[in-house]
Protein backbone atom coordinates (compact mmCIF):
# COMPACT_ATOMS: atom_id res chain seq x y z
CA UNK A 1 0.00 0.00 0.00
CA UNK A 2 2.76 2.02 1.02
CA UNK A 3 4.04 3.54 -3.27
CA UNK A 4 0.12 4.95 -3.03
CA UNK A 5 0.57 6.37 0.55
CA UNK A 6 3.42 8.15 -0.40
CA UNK A 7 2.01 9.65 -3.79
CA UNK A 8 -0.72 10.74 -1.91
CA UNK A 9 1.32 12.60 1.10
CA UNK A 10 3.37 14.11 -1.72
CA UNK A 11 1.16 15.62 -3.87
CA UNK A 12 -1.80 16.64 -1.39
CA UNK A 13 0.39 18.21 1.57
CA UNK A 14 -2.59 18.64 3.19
CA UNK A 15 -4.14 15.73 3.22
CA UNK A 16 -4.73 14.12 7.14
CA UNK A 17 -7.70 11.74 6.13
CA UNK A 18 -6.51 8.16 6.14
CA UNK A 19 -9.15 6.98 4.23
CA UNK A 20 -8.04 9.32 1.29
CA UNK A 21 -4.66 7.31 1.48
CA UNK A 22 -6.22 3.84 1.65
CA UNK A 23 -8.57 4.13 -0.95
CA UNK A 24 -6.55 4.52 -3.48
CA UNK A 25 -4.08 1.80 -2.00
CA UNK A 26 -7.10 -0.40 -2.07
CA UNK A 27 -8.52 0.51 -5.67
CA UNK A 28 -4.48 -0.42 -7.10
CA UNK A 29 -4.59 -3.42 -5.17
CA UNK A 30 -8.08 -4.86 -6.55
CA UNK A 31 -6.82 -4.20 -10.06
CA UNK A 32 -3.65 -5.83 -9.23
CA UNK A 33 -5.86 -9.02 -8.32
CA UNK A 34 -8.17 -8.80 -10.95
CA UNK A 35 -5.43 -9.06 -13.83
CA UNK A 36 -4.16 -11.50 -11.90
CA UNK A 37 -6.94 -13.90 -11.96
CA UNK A 38 -7.48 -13.06 -15.27
CA UNK A 39 -3.97 -14.34 -16.03
CA UNK A 40 -3.94 -17.36 -14.22
CA UNK A 41 -7.13 -18.44 -15.32
CA UNK A 42 -9.06 -18.41 -11.88
CA UNK A 43 -11.54 -15.48 -13.29
CA UNK A 44 -15.02 -17.38 -14.48
CA UNK A 45 -14.26 -20.64 -11.33
CA UNK A 46 -16.29 -19.49 -8.45
CA UNK A 47 -19.56 -19.79 -9.80
CA UNK A 48 -18.64 -23.56 -11.45
CA UNK A 49 -17.53 -24.61 -7.69
CA UNK A 50 -20.11 -26.15 -5.03
CA UNK A 51 -18.20 -25.83 -2.08
CA UNK A 52 -17.53 -29.79 0.14
CA UNK A 53 -17.63 -28.92 3.81
CA UNK A 54 -14.88 -29.93 5.72
CA UNK A 55 -17.19 -32.59 7.77
CA UNK A 56 -17.59 -34.63 4.29
CA UNK A 57 -13.56 -33.78 3.46
CA UNK A 58 -12.84 -35.32 6.71
CA UNK A 59 -15.20 -38.54 5.61
CA UNK A 60 -13.16 -38.83 2.22
CA UNK A 61 -9.58 -38.81 4.08
CA UNK A 62 -10.61 -41.19 6.54
CA UNK A 63 -11.95 -43.55 3.08
CA UNK A 64 -8.50 -43.38 1.87
CA UNK A 65 -10.19 -41.24 -1.44
CA UNK A 66 -7.96 -38.57 -1.16
CA UNK A 67 -4.80 -40.64 -0.74
CA UNK A 68 -1.79 -39.42 -3.07
CA UNK A 69 -1.85 -41.55 -6.30
CA UNK A 70 1.83 -41.78 -6.62
CA UNK A 71 2.86 -45.36 -7.17
CA UNK A 72 -0.11 -45.96 -9.60
CA UNK A 73 1.18 -42.88 -11.72
CA UNK A 74 5.18 -43.64 -11.82
CA UNK A 75 4.58 -47.28 -12.47
CA UNK A 76 2.13 -45.85 -15.49
CA UNK A 77 4.63 -43.22 -16.45
CA UNK B 1 -20.90 -19.33 3.03
CA UNK B 2 -18.56 -20.72 1.00
CA UNK B 3 -15.12 -21.59 2.94
CA UNK B 4 -13.65 -24.28 0.90
CA UNK B 5 -10.38 -26.24 1.51
CA UNK B 6 -7.30 -25.85 -0.61
CA UNK B 7 -7.64 -29.41 -1.18
CA UNK B 8 -10.91 -28.59 -3.31
CA UNK B 9 -10.20 -25.44 -4.97
CA UNK B 10 -7.17 -27.33 -6.46
CA UNK B 11 -8.22 -29.87 -7.65
CA UNK B 12 -10.98 -27.77 -9.45
CA UNK B 13 -7.89 -25.65 -10.87
CA UNK B 14 -6.59 -28.80 -12.20
CA UNK B 15 -9.32 -30.46 -13.35
CA UNK B 16 -9.66 -27.43 -15.38
CA UNK B 17 -6.65 -26.35 -15.45
CA UNK B 18 -5.88 -23.41 -14.06
CA UNK B 19 -4.48 -21.39 -11.23
CA UNK B 20 -5.33 -19.39 -8.64
CA UNK B 21 -3.25 -16.48 -7.16
CA UNK B 22 -2.84 -16.53 -3.17
CA UNK B 23 -2.73 -13.21 -1.87
CA UNK B 24 -1.46 -11.98 1.78
CA UNK B 25 -3.71 -10.25 4.22
CA UNK B 26 -3.02 -8.14 7.39
CA UNK B 27 -6.23 -5.59 7.63
CA UNK B 28 -9.40 -4.91 6.50
CA UNK B 29 -8.62 -3.12 3.60
CA UNK B 30 -6.58 -5.81 1.55
CA UNK B 31 -9.45 -8.33 2.18
CA UNK B 32 -11.89 -5.81 0.45
CA UNK B 33 -9.54 -4.95 -2.29
CA UNK B 34 -9.29 -9.23 -3.01
CA UNK B 35 -13.12 -9.84 -2.74
CA UNK B 36 -14.13 -6.84 -4.84
CA UNK B 37 -11.55 -8.13 -7.70
CA UNK B 38 -12.51 -11.66 -7.27
CA UNK B 39 -16.26 -11.03 -7.40
CA UNK B 40 -16.08 -8.88 -10.58
CA UNK B 41 -14.16 -11.89 -12.52
CA UNK B 42 -16.09 -14.83 -10.36
CA UNK B 43 -13.03 -15.64 -9.66
CA UNK B 44 -12.45 -18.02 -6.32
CA UNK B 45 -9.68 -16.98 -3.97
CA UNK B 46 -6.98 -18.15 -1.66
CA UNK B 47 -6.36 -15.18 1.15
CA UNK B 48 -3.22 -16.52 3.38
CA UNK B 49 -2.28 -15.25 6.75
CA UNK B 50 1.20 -15.44 7.96
CA UNK B 51 2.20 -15.78 11.60
CA UNK B 52 3.06 -12.05 11.66
CA UNK B 53 -0.22 -11.33 10.01
CA UNK B 54 -2.06 -13.44 12.78
CA UNK B 55 -0.10 -11.68 15.50
CA UNK B 56 -0.40 -8.39 14.09
CA UNK B 57 -4.40 -8.20 13.75
CA UNK B 58 -5.03 -10.50 16.28
CA UNK B 59 -6.01 -14.18 15.59
CA UNK B 60 -9.99 -13.37 16.62
CA UNK B 61 -10.33 -9.48 14.44
CA UNK B 62 -8.67 -11.85 11.38
CA UNK B 63 -11.04 -14.61 11.56
CA UNK B 64 -14.02 -12.31 11.85
CA UNK B 65 -12.88 -10.24 8.77
CA UNK B 66 -12.35 -13.40 6.61
CA UNK B 67 -16.51 -14.41 8.49
CA UNK B 68 -17.53 -10.70 7.12
CA UNK B 69 -15.85 -11.32 3.86
CA UNK B 70 -17.75 -14.66 3.23
CA UNK B 71 -21.23 -12.80 4.29
CA UNK B 72 -20.59 -10.13 2.05
CA UNK B 73 -19.76 -12.25 -1.09
CA UNK B 74 -21.45 -15.63 -0.49
CA UNK B 75 -21.14 -16.44 -4.17
CA UNK B 76 -17.18 -16.38 -3.89
CA UNK B 77 -15.52 -19.41 -2.29
CA UNK B 78 -12.78 -18.34 0.12
CA UNK B 79 -9.61 -20.55 1.16
CA UNK B 80 -8.33 -19.21 4.20
CA UNK B 81 -4.87 -20.72 4.26
CA UNK B 82 -1.99 -20.43 6.97
CA UNK B 83 0.79 -19.42 5.33
CA UNK B 84 4.42 -20.62 6.57
CA UNK B 85 3.82 -22.55 9.53
CA UNK B 86 6.48 -23.50 11.89
CA UNK B 87 5.38 -25.85 14.02
CA UNK B 88 2.23 -28.29 15.37
CA UNK B 89 0.77 -25.27 17.26
CA UNK B 90 0.85 -22.83 14.94
CA UNK B 91 -1.16 -25.03 12.54
CA UNK B 92 -3.65 -26.33 14.93
CA UNK B 93 -4.68 -23.24 16.11
CA UNK B 94 -4.76 -21.77 12.52
CA UNK B 95 -7.65 -24.37 12.27
CA UNK B 96 -9.33 -23.80 15.58
CA UNK B 97 -9.78 -19.53 13.60
CA UNK B 98 -11.52 -21.07 10.99
CA UNK B 99 -8.51 -21.69 9.13
CA UNK B 100 -9.44 -24.57 5.90
CA UNK B 101 -5.87 -24.81 4.94
CA UNK B 102 -2.40 -25.13 6.33
CA UNK B 103 1.60 -25.02 5.27
CA UNK B 104 3.67 -27.10 7.46
CA UNK B 105 7.05 -25.93 6.67
CA UNK B 106 9.16 -28.37 8.38
CA UNK B 107 12.51 -27.56 5.49
CA UNK B 108 12.93 -25.14 8.53
CA UNK B 109 12.90 -25.81 12.15
CA UNK B 110 10.61 -24.26 14.09
CA UNK B 111 12.24 -21.06 14.56
CA UNK B 112 12.26 -20.49 11.12
CA UNK B 113 15.47 -19.63 10.31
CA UNK B 114 17.39 -23.05 10.97
CA UNK B 115 17.46 -25.71 7.87
CA UNK B 116 15.85 -28.73 8.97
CA UNK B 117 17.24 -32.36 7.61
CA UNK B 118 15.08 -34.42 5.69
CA UNK B 119 13.82 -36.76 8.42
CA UNK B 120 12.57 -33.88 10.41
CA UNK B 121 10.64 -32.71 8.02
CA UNK B 122 8.81 -35.71 6.70
CA UNK B 123 8.31 -36.34 10.34
CA UNK B 124 6.70 -33.37 11.31
CA UNK B 125 4.46 -32.68 8.31
CA UNK B 126 3.07 -36.19 8.62
CA UNK B 127 1.59 -35.48 12.04
CA UNK B 128 0.01 -32.22 10.51
CA UNK B 129 -1.41 -34.05 7.82
CA UNK B 130 -2.82 -36.65 10.10
CA UNK B 131 -4.42 -34.15 12.51
CA UNK B 132 -5.32 -31.82 9.74
CA UNK B 133 -7.22 -34.39 7.62
CA UNK B 134 -9.22 -36.05 10.76
CA UNK B 135 -10.99 -32.62 11.00
CA UNK B 136 -10.75 -32.26 6.81
CA UNK B 137 -8.24 -29.30 6.22
CA UNK B 138 -5.74 -29.37 3.73
CA UNK B 139 -2.38 -29.33 4.06
CA UNK B 140 0.81 -27.89 2.06
CA UNK B 141 4.08 -29.31 2.59
CA UNK B 142 7.67 -27.76 1.27
CA UNK B 143 10.62 -29.52 -0.33
CA UNK B 144 14.09 -27.71 -0.58
CA UNK B 145 14.50 -24.07 1.08
CA UNK B 146 13.41 -20.94 -0.47
CA UNK B 147 16.31 -18.78 -1.45
CA UNK B 148 18.45 -17.08 -3.75
CA UNK B 149 20.46 -18.96 -6.28
CA UNK B 150 22.46 -15.86 -7.26
CA UNK B 151 24.03 -15.78 -3.58
CA UNK B 152 22.77 -18.84 -2.15
CA UNK B 153 21.08 -17.48 0.71
CA UNK B 154 17.07 -16.71 1.74
CA UNK B 155 15.50 -13.87 2.61
CA UNK B 156 13.73 -13.00 5.77
CA UNK B 157 9.82 -11.85 5.24
CA UNK B 158 7.86 -11.82 8.27
CA UNK B 159 10.49 -13.39 10.04
CA UNK B 160 10.52 -15.83 8.62
CA UNK B 161 13.31 -17.27 6.03
CA UNK B 162 16.79 -19.28 6.37
CA UNK B 163 19.69 -17.80 8.09
CA UNK B 164 22.74 -17.99 6.50
CA UNK B 165 24.15 -19.57 2.88
CA UNK B 166 23.41 -23.36 1.36
CA UNK B 167 24.59 -25.04 -1.83
CA UNK B 168 22.67 -25.10 -4.80
CA UNK B 169 21.57 -28.56 -4.32
CA UNK B 170 19.22 -27.60 -1.07
CA UNK B 171 18.32 -24.76 -2.77
CA UNK B 172 16.05 -26.94 -5.35
CA UNK B 173 13.73 -29.62 -4.67
CA UNK B 174 15.00 -32.96 -6.02
CA UNK B 175 12.44 -34.45 -7.62
CA UNK B 176 12.78 -38.10 -6.83
CA UNK B 177 12.87 -36.94 -2.97
CA UNK B 178 9.23 -34.80 -3.41
CA UNK B 179 8.27 -38.42 -5.03
CA UNK B 180 9.00 -39.94 -1.17
CA UNK B 181 7.78 -36.90 0.64
CA UNK B 182 4.30 -36.88 -0.88
CA UNK B 183 4.04 -40.71 -0.19
CA UNK B 184 5.26 -40.70 3.36
CA UNK B 185 2.98 -37.24 4.08
CA UNK B 186 0.05 -37.26 2.10
CA UNK B 187 0.31 -33.73 1.96
CA UNK B 188 -2.41 -31.93 -0.26
CA UNK B 189 -0.04 -29.44 -1.94
CA UNK B 190 3.52 -29.33 -2.14
CA UNK B 191 5.73 -26.32 -2.17
CA UNK B 192 9.17 -26.13 -4.07
CA UNK B 193 12.02 -24.93 -3.94
CA UNK B 194 13.46 -23.41 -7.74
CA UNK B 195 15.26 -20.31 -6.72
CA UNK B 196 12.50 -18.21 -5.44
CA UNK B 197 13.04 -16.26 -1.92
CA UNK B 198 11.08 -14.16 0.25
CA UNK B 199 10.25 -10.68 0.26
CA UNK B 200 10.32 -7.94 -2.29
CA UNK B 201 14.29 -8.68 -3.19
CA UNK B 202 14.40 -11.44 -5.07
CA UNK B 203 16.45 -11.07 -8.36
CA UNK B 204 19.30 -8.67 -9.31
CA UNK B 205 18.74 -9.20 -12.86
CA UNK B 206 15.87 -10.29 -15.14
CA UNK B 207 15.91 -14.42 -14.17
CA UNK B 208 17.14 -16.93 -16.57
CA UNK B 209 17.51 -20.51 -16.40
CA UNK B 210 20.73 -19.90 -13.94
CA UNK B 211 18.44 -18.82 -11.33
CA UNK B 212 14.87 -19.20 -11.92
CA UNK B 213 14.99 -23.00 -12.11
CA UNK B 214 11.73 -23.76 -14.22
CA UNK B 215 12.95 -27.23 -15.20
CA UNK B 216 12.14 -28.22 -11.54
CA UNK B 217 8.58 -28.11 -11.84
CA UNK B 218 8.62 -30.01 -14.94
CA UNK B 219 10.55 -32.55 -13.46
CA UNK B 220 8.22 -33.21 -10.04
CA UNK B 221 5.07 -32.64 -12.08
CA UNK B 222 6.03 -35.43 -14.60
CA UNK B 223 6.86 -37.71 -11.47
CA UNK B 224 3.83 -36.26 -9.55
CA UNK B 225 0.84 -35.65 -12.24
CA UNK B 226 -1.76 -35.80 -9.11
CA UNK B 227 0.27 -33.28 -6.59
CA UNK B 228 -0.97 -29.74 -6.60
CA UNK B 229 2.94 -28.07 -6.78
CA UNK B 230 3.15 -24.60 -4.89
CA UNK B 231 5.45 -21.81 -6.11
CA UNK B 232 6.32 -19.10 -3.60
CA UNK B 233 8.19 -16.30 -3.66
CA UNK B 234 6.61 -15.29 -6.66
CA UNK B 235 4.75 -12.20 -5.71
CA UNK B 236 6.82 -9.62 -7.14
CA UNK B 237 7.08 -5.48 -6.76
CA UNK B 238 5.16 -4.30 -10.37
CA UNK B 239 7.55 -1.86 -12.28
CA UNK B 240 5.13 1.18 -12.12
CA UNK B 241 4.99 0.76 -7.98
CA UNK B 242 8.52 0.71 -7.94
CA UNK B 243 9.24 3.59 -10.05
CA UNK B 244 6.44 5.56 -8.10
CA UNK B 245 7.61 4.62 -4.80
CA UNK B 246 10.98 6.01 -5.57
CA UNK B 247 9.60 9.15 -7.17
CA UNK B 248 7.80 9.84 -4.19
CA UNK B 249 10.83 9.64 -1.67
CA UNK B 250 11.25 6.28 -1.27
CA UNK B 251 14.45 4.40 -1.87
CA UNK B 252 13.58 0.76 -3.38
CA UNK B 253 16.45 -1.13 -4.91
CA UNK B 254 15.61 -2.20 -8.47
CA UNK B 255 14.23 -5.87 -8.26
CA UNK B 256 13.04 -8.82 -10.57
CA UNK B 257 10.42 -10.87 -9.37
CA UNK B 258 9.71 -14.23 -11.26
CA UNK B 259 7.90 -12.95 -14.59
CA UNK B 260 4.13 -13.74 -15.35
CA UNK B 261 5.01 -15.45 -18.48
CA UNK B 262 6.83 -17.93 -16.26
CA UNK B 263 4.38 -18.41 -13.78
CA UNK B 264 2.14 -19.20 -16.71
CA UNK B 265 4.54 -22.10 -17.72
CA UNK B 266 4.52 -23.61 -14.66
CA UNK B 267 0.46 -23.30 -14.46
CA UNK B 268 0.82 -25.40 -17.30
CA UNK B 269 3.16 -28.04 -15.52
CA UNK B 270 1.06 -28.59 -12.04
CA UNK B 271 1.64 -25.45 -10.74
CA UNK B 272 -1.66 -24.92 -8.76
CA UNK B 273 -0.91 -22.00 -6.50
CA UNK B 274 1.04 -19.31 -6.84
CA UNK B 275 1.66 -16.39 -4.13
CA UNK B 276 1.09 -13.60 -5.76
CA UNK B 277 1.05 -10.69 -3.13
CA UNK B 278 1.89 -7.36 -4.52
CA UNK B 279 4.36 -5.56 -2.69
CA UNK B 280 4.01 -2.13 -2.27
CA UNK B 281 0.80 -1.51 -3.63
CA UNK B 282 0.15 -3.88 -0.14
CA UNK B 283 2.78 -2.93 2.24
Amino acid sequence: MTAMFRQVAVRVRSEFDPRKFLKPAMDAMRDLCRNRFEQFGTAGNASRIRVVPLSEMAKRYRSGALDPQIGKITAAA
Amino acid sequence: MARITLRQLLDHAAEREYGVPAFNINNMEQGLAIMEAAASVDAPVIIQASRGARSYANDIMLARMIDALEEIYPQIPICLHQDHGNEESTCATAIKHGFTSVMMDGSLKADAKTAADYAYNVEITRRVVELAHWIGASVEGELGVLGSLEHGGGEQEDGHGVEGRLSRERLLTDPDQAVDFVHATKVDALAIAMGTSHGAYKFTRKPDGEILAMHIVEEIHARLPNTHLVMHGSSSVPQPLQDMFNEFGGEMPQTFGVPLEEIVRGIRHGVRKAISTPIAAWR
